[in-house]
C-alpha cells in the first residue's frame, strides 16, 4: 500500500508531518508531499488528515506464476 | 533587501512563540533574524484565537487593534445539549484575538529592538561544520541563501522541521495530535458574550467543537478530534455536521485546517546550538488544545536563555538545557498532569458527561470554579485522585 497527497486538496496543516515517524512527509510550497522511499506505509497520515487529502493506493501489479502446466516439459 | 552574513540568533517561524523569543532576546541586546516561510507574518490564522485575559496581560497591555472581543465566560455543552455556564467571576475573562495583527505586533516590537525579519524565506537545511550547527539555508524567491549563526531556534510549528534536521525526535503519536478544522462564520444568532464548547463522542470524538465569538454575529467555529477515534470520518465532516445542526443559517467567510499537538513537551527541546519552542516543542495545553498562553511563556523563557547564551558565548546543550528546566518547572510538569487528565476526561462516556453537567448545574454559577469542575469529575472517576496525588508529590 502506498499513500499519495492530493495536492489540490492539501491545506498545509502539517498533521501528517507531525505524525510521520520516518520523516517521509514534507511540506512543499503549495502542498505536503510523501517521499515514497522513506514511507513505511504506517497509514497514520492517511488517518489523521482533517480533510482526507491523502489517498491510499493499492498496489495492483499482477503477480506472475511460473511453472504452470503449459510451461512443463 | 540586504541581510547580514551573521546573526547571534536565527529564529525560524514568526508565530507567537518565535516572535516572543525574538522580542525577548533582541530586548537583551542579541542580534536576531526571524525567517518566516509565508509571505506575511500572522497569516494564515490556524488558531481559534482564544486566550485568558489573565494570561495575556502577563505579557502585553491589551490593545483593541488586535482584540476582536472580550469574553465573559464559558458555556460547556454536554452531549444531550444541557449547558453549564462558567462565568468570568469564576474563571476570569477571556479574549478573542485578531491573530494576524497580534503576531505582527509582537514581531514589530522585536524589530523596534533591532531584530530583522525576512518573509518568503523557506528554511530547508541547517549548515553544519564539524558536526556543529552554524547556520541555516533558505530559499527566498527561488534563490538559495545562507545565513550563519550560533543559535537556531525552531519555532516552525507542529511540522518542527528544524528539530528533525537537528536530529531531535519530534514526531507525535496519533493520540497526541488533534486534526482540526475551523470556519469563520457570519449571520449567526449566538450568545456572543461567551465562548461555547461542545463535547460528545458523536460531536467531536476525543476533542470538542467550539464557537468563539469575534463580534455580535461572527465567530470562529471549529472542531478538534482524535483521528483514531473517528471511524474513518475526518474533522471537516464532523464540523459540517455540527454547523448544519447548530448554525443552519450561518454564512461562511473562510475555512482552514490545523494541527493541535496535545501531547507532553518533547523529551529533548535543546541540543548544541539549537532550541525548539512553541508547537514545534509540543508546549500546548493537552486538555484545551490552547497554545497561546503557553507558547508566549515558552518564548519568553527561550528568549532569555538564548540572550544569556549569547552573552556567555556558550551555545552548548549543557547551557541551553536551562530553558527546558525552567519551562518544565513553570508549565511542563503541569502539562504532564493535564495530559493524563485529557486521557481520562475524553474517555468519559456521553452518559457520564451528561451526568457531570447536571451535577454542575446544581452548583450556583458564581461558585462554579475550575476546582468545582475537578471535584465533580473526581466524583465520576475517583482514580483521578491518584493522578493528582502523583502530580503534587
Amino acid at each position: 500500500m502506498t499513500y499519495k497527497i492530493i495536492s489540490e486538496k492539501c491545506d498545509l496543516c502539517a498533521c501528517c508531518v507531525a505524525l510521520c515517524e520516518s520523516d517521509a512527509v514534507r511540506i512543499g510550497k503549495n502542498s505536503a508531499y510523501i517521499l515514497q522511499d522513506e514511507c513505511i506505509s504506517c497509514k497514520k497520515c492517511f488517518v489523521v488528515c482533517p480533510i482526507s487529502a491523502i489517498k491510499e493506493i493499492i498496489d495492483e501489479t499482477p503477480i506472475r506464476y511460473f511453472g504452470t502446466k503449459d510451461n512443463e516439459n | 533587501m540586504k541581510i547580514k552574513n551573521f546573526y547571534d540568533i536565527v529564529v525560524v517561524g514568526s508565530g507567537p512563540a518565535g516572535g516572543m523569543t525574538a522580542m525577548t532576546a533582541s530586548r537583551k541586546g542579541a542580534s536576531v533574524l526571524i525567517l518566516e516561510r509565508d509571505r506575511e507574518v500572522g497569516i494564515p490564522v490556524r488558531c481559534a484565537e482564544g486566550i485568558s485575559l489573565t494570561s495575556l496581560i502577563k505579557f502585553f497591555e491589551p490593545d483593541k487593534k488586535w482584540i476582536s472581543k472580550y469574553i465573559e465566560g464559558a458555556k460547556l455543552y454536554a452531549p444531550n445539549g444541557e449547558a453549564v455556564l462558567m462565568p468570568s467571576s469564576a474563571i476570569g475573562k477571556g479574549v478573542i484575538l485578531k491573530r494576524e495583527i497580534f503576531d505582527a505586533h509582537i514581531c514589530n516590537i522585536a524589530v523596534e529592538n533591532g531584530a530583522e525579519i525576512i518573509t518568503n524565506a523557506d528554511v530547508f537545511d541547517l549548515i553544519k561544520k564539524n558536526g556543529k550547527i552554524c547556520g541555516v539555508k533558505f530559499r527566498h524567491f527561488n534563490k538559495e541563501k545562507i545565513v550563519r549563526t550560533n543559535l537556531v531556534i525552531g519555532a516552525d510549528g507542529p511540522e518542527s522541521r528544524i528539530g528533525r534536521l537537528a536530529g531531535l525526535k519530534t514526531f507525535s503519536q496519533i493520540s497526541d495530535i488533534e486534526p482540526s478544522a475551523q470556519y469563520v462564520l457570519t449571520n449567526l444568532k449566538i450568545e456572543h458574550k461567551f465562548s461555547h464548547f461542545y463535547f460528545g463522542k458523536k460531536i467531536a470524538p476525543g476533542g470538542y467543537a467550539w464557537i468563539f465569538p469575534k463580534g455580535e454575529n461572527i465567530a470562529n467555529v471549529g472542531i478538534g478530534v482524535r483521528a483514531d477515534k473517528c471511524n474513518g470520518k475526518n474533522a471537516k465532516e464532523f464540523l459540517d455536521e455540527f454547523v448544519s445542526r447548530n448554525l443552519p443559517n450561518a454564512k461562511m467567510i473562510s475555512f482552514i485546517t490545523g494541527c493541535v499537538p496535545t501531547g507532553m513537551t518533547l523529551k529533548k527541546i535543546t541540543a548544541d546550538n539549537i532550541m525548539l519552542v512553541g508547537d514545534a516543542a509540543r508546549q500546548v495545553n493537552p486538555v484545551s488544545g490552547g497554545g497561546l498562553s503557553n507558547v508566549l511563556l515558552a518564548g519568553k523563557i527561550a528568549g532569555n536563555v538564548a540572550a544569556d547564551a549569547v552573552k556567555m558565548n556558550d551555545f552548548s546543550n549543557k547551557f541551553l538545557k536551562k530553558y527546558h528546566k525552567i519551562w518544565m518547572k513553570e508549565k511542563g510538569n503541569q502539562q504532564k498532569l493535564l495530559h493524563k487528565l485529557k486521557e481520562i476526561f475524553f474517555d468519559f462516556s456521553d452518559e457520564k458527561l451528561n451526568d457531570l453537567t447536571t451535577h454542575l448545574n446544581q452548583i450556583p454559577s458564581e461558585k462554579l470554579t475550575q476546582f468545582q469542575l475537578l471535584k465533580t469529575a473526581i466524583r465520576e472517576k475517583p482514580s483521578l485522585v491518584k493522578e493528582l496525588i502523583r502530580y503534587y508529590l
